[in-house]
């Protein structure tokens, strides 16, 4: 027992005991100036030359170089609109100088020595030409001035959505081809329409056939009274019909028995099954079936 | 300009200097506590040194918050214990016990009695090595004298009731591991 206690002591003492490596302070210093130093440089160092990132200088060159930055904006800051005052001036300083010249070189002419008039008049024409050259340039300033006073208020304008580009023919014959008839589609979608275009047509049909019919009316018995064509069609008697409906006070019979004698067209395929259904039994007939036939067609129509 | 830049450059210099100064007062006062802590559990001195010159790294990095921190000894000495734990993972310290355990031994000692007395606190550090994980973890940081057991307690993030009594039976269970050993052997 004292011997396992008196090796657990020694092991603990030898641990509590242990001593740091001679310099491993100044190891320890180094290598977190030289993390500190790589950690720095990795950053915005690297763009400074080596001077000015050496260690020794690094505590005292990093503030003057923050000034000196922030000088540096502070005078491009200032210089800026400077330099866009001096951007404009050029033309007017050219134009000055050429105004300056001008005259200048006239005068020189004029006190030349040889003073004849073609040099005289070239000299005038130089000056007329700069003189127009300088109303040029003026236009051409004022333009400028003009155009730049247009673009500023295009810039300070609102802004509003461009308006639709115009079609082309292309588009257009395109659109006339597709919208065809189509406000005669819609309408006969709808129903009320459709009724108010039924109910015109249908007074449109009768006003038709009701004007013809006054000038029959004094004709139609004698062709009721004549011989009566022994096959009249719908379209023939259909006059005849609304002429003797409209001339003869309707009878209460015929309004009643008309619908009982609107099947004579499917009545009438049966007759020749029976031998006695001739065209003379048939003869006094007509009048009925040309009061009854037309019905038919008339609703066949407004159907 | 020129003064205000005078001035504040003069701060700055100050200001680095004195971080630096603190940097180099933190250094020279805590490296060999920093370095028998991480030596308790990593048994070698290389590795020692690396855990704290990590240590220090560590106080560079959060050079910042450093005036938030209250008890600089206690967080250095977490900083330096959970780094050697860390590192103990990566290399094991076992190898290390035969060569520290010579070191351990008396030159001048006949060599069978080196030998035996080398193996007998190789027995002890490799049953060290078997306690439960908490009982030599507190074992371990008891060794570093400087420490009370308050600080072993914050650093080992438990009460200290339970530190006393983790180390109570951390010594006993070790004891008995080595008797129960020699009688064995």
């Amino acid at each position: 027992m004292k011997n396992s206690e008196e090796a657990i002591e020694k092991v603990l003492a030898s641990l509590r005991d242990a001593e740091a490596p001679a310099g491993m302070e100044r190891r320890i210093l180094d290598g977190l100036e030289e993390r500190e130093a790589a950690r720095s440089g990795s950053g915005w160092r690297w763009m400074w030359p080596v001077w000015l990132v050496a260690p020794g200088r690094s505590v005292a060159v990093g503030p003057w170089m923050c000034g000196v930055v922030v000088g540096g904006i502070f005078v491009v800051a200032l210089a800026v609109p400077g330099l866009r005052r001096l951007g404009h001036t050029p033309v007017q300083v050219r134009r000055n100088s050429a105004t300056v010249g001008s005259p200048a070189l006239a005068d020189s002419g004029a006190g030349g020595k040889s003073v004849d008039h073609a040099w005289l008049r070239s000299s005038v024409r130089s000056a007329e030409k700069i003189k127009t050259e300088e109303e040029r340039s003026a236009e051409s300033a004022a333009a400028v001035v003009d155009g730049d006073s247009a673009a500023l208020d295009d810039m300070h304008a609102a802004s509003r959505p461009a308006p639709p580009m115009p079609l082309t023919e292309q588009e257009r014959l395109l659109l006339r081809l597709v919208h065809k008839d189509a406000p005669v589609e819609l309408a006969m979608l709808d129903s009320k329409m459709r009724a108010l275009q039924d109910s015109e047509e249908k007074t449109e049909f009768q006003r038709f056939f009701a004007q013809p019919a006054k000038p029959i009316q004094p004709e139609q018995p004698v062709t009721e009274q004549g011989a009566p064509p022994p096959s009249t069609t719908t379209e023939e008697a259909a006059p005849g019909q609304s002429a003797t409906e409209q001339a003869m006070p309707a009878e209460p019979g015929t309004d009643q028995a008309a619908p009982e004698q609107s099947v004579p067209e499917q009545a009438v395929p049966e007759q020749p099954t029976q031998p006695q259904a001739t065209p003379e039994h048939s003869a006094p007939d007509p009048s009925t079936a040309q009061q009854a036939t037309p019905r038919p067609t008339r609703t066949g129509e407004d159907e | 300009m020129a003064s205000v830049e005078g001035c504040s450059l003069a701060l700055s210099s100050m200001e680095s200097v004195r971080s630096e100064i603190d940097l180099a007062a933190l250094v020279e006062t805590y490296s060999s506590l920093l370095f028998r802590v991480a030596h308790s559990v990593l048994r070698s001195r290389a590795e020692a040194e690396d855990v704290v010159q990590d240590v220090f790294v560590r106080v560079l990095e959060h050079r910042r918050s450093l005036a938030t921190v209250r008890e600089m000894r206690v967080w250095l000495v977490r900083i330096a214990w959970n780094l050697a734990l860390d590192r103990r993972r990566q290399i094991r310290p076992e190898q290390f016990d035969e060569g520290f355990a010579e070191s351990l031994v008396a030159r001048n000692l006949p060599a069978d009695e080196a030998l035996h007395e080398a193996q007998r606190l190789r027995a002890v550090l490799r049953e060290l090595e078997r306690l439960p994980r908490a009982e030599r973890e507190v074992l371990l940081l008891s060794v570093v004298d400087e420490l009370e057991t308050s600080e072993m307690a914050e650093v080992l993030r438990r009460s200290e009731s339970a530190v006393r009594a983790l180390l109570f039976r951390a010594r006993t269970r070790l004891r008995e591991r080595l008797e129960k050993g020699e009688g064995k052997g």
